[in-house]
């Protein structure tokens, strides 16, 4: 995808209709209402699955007898359960959920299908200053390491994110406007330069931290622990429970900054509440599990062709989906190379790319035709 | 003035560039104000200065008394609905759903807002369009279903005494005829029951037949204002538009003045 392609795509709005459920009547909001109740549901579902897979024999039968039969669980188990894979659950849940609404309201706000916190530099930023945590902290900053442990490389790359996105809000606002298109291409340059000082930084690290910067750049759920969850807790809570508030604002702006403003929405706060809840979301995310892409793109992009783009109903279900679509991709992490667990981000782009792919060659089939 | 829009000295300027020069102007409701005038001469500026959408480089635009930029976005929207020329949407919306957003705004419930949806779309001759989406509409019904987003927006003219506001930017561009007197219709009657309007036009037939008030922008500036029969002369209108017009009045009573583009060839 192009730059002027993107920047193309964001001004003229043209889409494809394919694959878009029709109602009569136009009122998709009792689909809207039938998808959250589903999803919830397939959400504990999994999460409930998800309990019973990894590499040991704590299996399915296993656990059901523990809470059945009244069987005590042996020590061992019972770490496994509530030490391992009952705060990769969790953690999967909140990154899930935190990456799907983030991406489903940063297209919203960009009025742009595409667009994805990936795309707009927030993850960028966050790997930056994480990958300068870990090739630094020894030297440089060793007093700040010392001083953080090992919070230093989540708050790094959550600071990173935050710093990239307000960098991002500042170059592209003038005289109180917000330009959605300059913010989208200053995105991509800042991303680049971002990626720059990256490689440079990866090209003078030593082989631990070659492999310390490898793993963390792959994402993985696998250092999933109750301090991780505790320490992003308040941040995801906080952006998910601000996202809801955004959705009428959201709606009115796909008609256009000024038609959204002539409808009463106070649209320069809208853009700053949403820009914040993203930052925080995808900062938090990126922090503990390092870069997991296209959750943020596929699952919006499912829900709407099910539901349409109502983003009052869109935002609660991409919350949802997400949890459910990173559960799944982690089992599947867990399993495939067995004792080993592979970084999750490896399984989500070979699943991910392919099926954005497919999109993106299915909407052109029918511009063409 | 109560429940009017001023201009005080008000001009715009992008860049260097005037867009428009400082000008005088006030909007009350219960007349249909129509402005015309040629390509780039500054009835789209106006209409942007007088909904916020620019604010001025010099000089205050006023509603009720008070500057622009004191009624919140939420107020204003409340007061007056605006119609913008063009509207691309970014995601596939039904008809139904676009109208709805207008609707949601002024309704006290979901069940209201969703009858009025409906009631709006009769208005503009699209019942039955609620299920499409609005990306494979031709323009001039995405026009319609905008113009019906923006009636539900500002339902009653008058509301709690208060009187509102229809801005138009050309309603009618790509209209069939039939269309382009059904909504000029439809603004007539939200200005006889009491509210406001303020719409550009390009067809001068349309504006002499409709306008209560006429005015002509040329280069940036207010040049005319007043009855369209005062307005729509051989001399203004052959200057403003730098083509030899010649001005017909219709038989009769009404007197519309009219103009035949057989009449204009250089």
């Amino acid at each position: 995808m192009s730059v002027a392609g993107l920047s193309e795509a964001a001004d003229t709005g043209k889409l494809s209709l394919s694959g878009y459920i029709k109602v009569k009547g136009g009122d998709r909001s009792a689909f809207g209402r039938l998808a959250f109740f589903a999803l919830v549901l397939l959400l504990t579902g999994t999460a409930g699955l998800s309990l019973t897979v990894g590499a040991s024999d704590l299996n399915f039968v296993q656990l059901w007898s523990y809470w059945l039969g009244g069987e005590d669980m042996p020590l061992r188990h019972t770490v496994i359960l509530w030490d391992i894979r009952m705060p990769r659950m969790v953690l999967g849940i909140m990154v899930g959920a935190s990456l799907a609404s983030a991406g489903a309201s940063m297209q919203g706000l960009f009025r742009n299908p595409l667009a994805d916190p990936g795309i707009v530099g927030v993850s960028a930023g966050a790997a930056l200053f994480a990958i300068i945590a870990i090739i630094l902290g020894d030297t440089l900053l060793s007093p700040l390491q010392s001083l953080l442990g090992i919070y230093m490389l989540p708050l790094f790359a959550f600071f990173g994110g935050v710093f990239n996105t307000l960098l991002l809000y500042i170059i592209a606002t003038r005289r109180g406007q917000t330009s959605v298109a300059t913010m989208l291409l200053a995105g991509i340059a800042i991303g680049a330069l971002m990626g720059a000082v990256s490689g440079y930084l990866i090209f003078i690290s030593n082989d631990q931290q070659l492999r310390d910067l490898t793993f963390w750049s792959m994402g993985s759920l696998a250092g999933a622990n109750w301090v991780k969850i505790q320490s992003i807790l308040p941040f995801v809570f906080l952006a998910l429970s601000v996202l809801p508030f955004t959705a009428h604002g959201l709606n009115a702006l796909m008609l256009g900054d000024h038609q959204a403003r002539h409808m009463g929405v106070p649209i320069q706060k809208l853009k700053r509440l949403t820009i914040a809840s993203i930052a925080l979301a995808v900062g938090a995310s990126v922090a503990v599990t390092g870069g997991i892409g296209f959750i943020g793109l596929v699952v919006p992009h499912l829900l709407r062709l099910l539901i349409g783009p109502d983003h009052r109903y869109l935002l609660p279900a991409s919350a949802l989906l997400g949890a459910v679509l990173l559960l799944l991709a982690d089992m599947v992490a867990r399993t495939v190379a067995a004792p080993a667990s592979l970084p999750i981000g490896i399984v989500m782009s070979a699943i991910g790319g392919p099926f954005f792919l497919f999109l993106l060659l299915r909407s052109k089939r029918d511009m063409m035709l | 003035m109560s429940y009017a829009f001023e201009m005080k000295g008000a001009s715009v300027q992008v860049g260097t560039k005037t867009l428009l020069h400082p000008a005088d102007l006030t909007i009350k409701a219960g007349e249909l104000v129509v402005i015309v005038g040629p390509n780039g001469a500054g009835k789209s500026t106006l209409m942007k200065l007088l909904t916020g959408d620019y604010t001025p480089a010099c000089g205050q635009v006023f509603y009720d008394g008070e500057t622009l930029g004191s009624w919140s976005a939420g107020e204003m929207a409340a007061r007056r609905a605006v119609m913008p020329q063009s509207d691309p949407l970014a995601f596939p919306f039904t008809v139904f759903e676009v109208v709805q957003l207008g609707a949601r705004l002024s309704s006290a419930s979901q069940e209201e807002a969703k009858q009025r949806a409906l009631k709006a779309l009769m208005k503009v001759n699209l019942a039955g369009y609620e299920g499409r989406f609005y990306q494979e509409l031709s323009g001039g019904e995405q026009q319609r279903v905008q113009l019906a987003r923006i009636l539900c927006q500002v339902w009653n003219p008058v509301a709690d005494r208060i009187p509102r506001y229809l801005f138009l930017d050309e309603p009618t561009a790509s209209l069939d005829i039939r269309h382009q007197l059904g909504i000029l219709s439809l603004a007539r009657d939200f200005v006889s029951k009491g509210g406001g309007c303020f719409a550009i036009l390009h067809d001068l037939n349309l504006a002499s037949m409709f306008a209560d008030r006429l005015l002509v922008v040329s280069q940036g500036h207010i040049v005319a204002d007043g009855l369209p029969r005062e307005i729509l002369t051989d001399q203004l209108m052959s200057e403003v538009f730098s083509v030899p017009i010649r001005v017909s009045q219709t038989p009769l009573t009404h007197h519309h003045p009219f103009i035949l583009p057989q009449s204009c060839m250089l």
